[in-house]
């Protein structure tokens, strides 16, 4: 059993990005996983400020990161999970802008809980697209695993009506 | 002759933003008026795909969003130059830079025939910053230079790598990195970089 947290960085909660994630999630819990998901677009997250303060040796704030918003949800789910998916239409060559905000600040578990935290996850990339960037995207992924060091399970990129089955797939081998 | 900088970096007073008065004063030196400005002080979203750009109508070709960054189109819109300026942040340019390109970009883009039209009053440069090596994010810059090339003509990119990060490393937890070096590239290869930039402004502007 697996603890993964879903960062769906789609606008829209009934769009075909959201079939692929329920395609994913059922895949996951029918094999014993528990799924979170956190709807990123919809929520109040604000950019990394890159103040470095989750990084200071002089730590004199508890939190994980100092800005009080909605990260605050989603830090403690992704410190205890084992597994992080990041969710995304395509949005020129890329994930969205939305995703991203949240991306971003995961800085501040490598910051609070070293990089080896983070690197000792899994990760899996969901995205829907139709036309180019492909390259691009899976470029993106293998520099984030770079850096932080976590694993790959799987990426599930594209549209056709096999990518929901490849998503359940890709659920069902998680355990 | 009216030149907008975008500052796609959080930290004022810091790599990035420097770089971008470095154009500014570029620009400037060839007469352009300039303006910076901090999108992390902006209240905006990226793109929500409500595609009233592509719907026929009045709001066909622009952005209908209203909020902090309608006003910040609309100035590129009127402008000559734009020079953006964003660390990378985890393999992508800051979150706030990747917003403002979603909504800047698709507003433009004509899907009726795939091609846009070109503004070819508007030339457009990237400066990047970041922790990375040189030449580590390459494919980056093509990308989004392959982005702006339907919408302005562009007149460059500035790569600043292995950027100093704080003043004093001891008090961080940032041991991978080598503080003296990047004390010493700071003296060194940072100066060079904001010539790169001065030139990109008098380009951009000229």
């Amino acid at each position: 059993m697996k603890k993964i947290v879903i960062l769906n960085g789609s606008n829209s909660p009934k769009a075909n990005t959201a079939a692929m994630v329920q395609a994913f999630t059922e895949g996951a819990e029918a094999a014993g996983n528990e799924v979170n998901e956190f709807m990123v677009a919809h929520m109040n997250i604000h950019g990394c400020l890159g103040c470095m303060k989750c990084a200071a040796k002089a730590k004199d704030d508890p939190h994980i990161c100092v800005q009080p918003d909605d990260m605050e949800k989603i830090y403690p789910a992704v410190m205890d999970a084992d597994v992080i998916v990041f969710v995304s239409p395509m949005y020129w060559w890329g994930i969205s802008g939305q995703l991203k905000l949240a991306v971003d600040r995961l800085q501040a578990i490598v910051g609070h809980a070293g990089l080896e935290h983070l690197g000792r996850k899994s990760t899996v990339l969901l995205m829907t697209f139709k036309g180019g960037g492909m390259q691009a995207v899976l470029s993106w992924y293998a520099i984030f695993r770079q850096i932080i060091g976590c694993r790959d399970l799987g990426a599930v990129i594209g549209f056709e009506k096999q990518k929901i089955a490849q998503a359940k797939q890709l659920g069902a081998s998680i355990n | 002759m009216k030149v907008i900088l975008l500052n796609g970096s959080p930290r004022k007073g810091w790599n990035t933003d420097i770089l971008l008065h470095k154009a500014a004063e570029g620009a400037e030196s060839v007469g352009a008026e300039t303006e910076i400005i901090n999108l992390y002080e902006l209240n905006f979203k990226g793109c929500r795909s409500c595609m009233a750009c592509n719907m026929d109508g009045k709001s066909w070709g622009h952005c209908a969003w209203n909020d902090d960054l309608k006003e910040v189109l609309d100035k590129i819109d009127r402008a000559d130059g734009l020079i953006l300026g964003s660390p990378i942040y985890f393999g992508d340019v800051a979150a706030e830079m990747r917003a403002f390109l979603e909504r800047f970009l698709f507003q433009y883009t004509n899907f009726d025939n795939g091609h846009s039209e070109r503004r070819n009053h508007l030339k457009a440069g990237f400066i990047y910053t970041m922790n990375a090596p040189s030449g580590y994010m390459n494919d980056l810059y093509k990308k989004y230079e392959q982005f702006l090339q339907p919408h302005a003509e562009y007149a460059g990119t500035v790569e600043c790598s292995e950027t100093l990060q704080v003043e004093d490393y001891s008090k961080y937890h940032l041991g991978f990195f080598d503080g003296v070096q990047r004390h010493q590239r700071r003296e060194t290869v940072f100066p060079e970089d904001c010539k790169k930039a001065f030139e990109l402004g008098e380009k951009v502007a000229g």
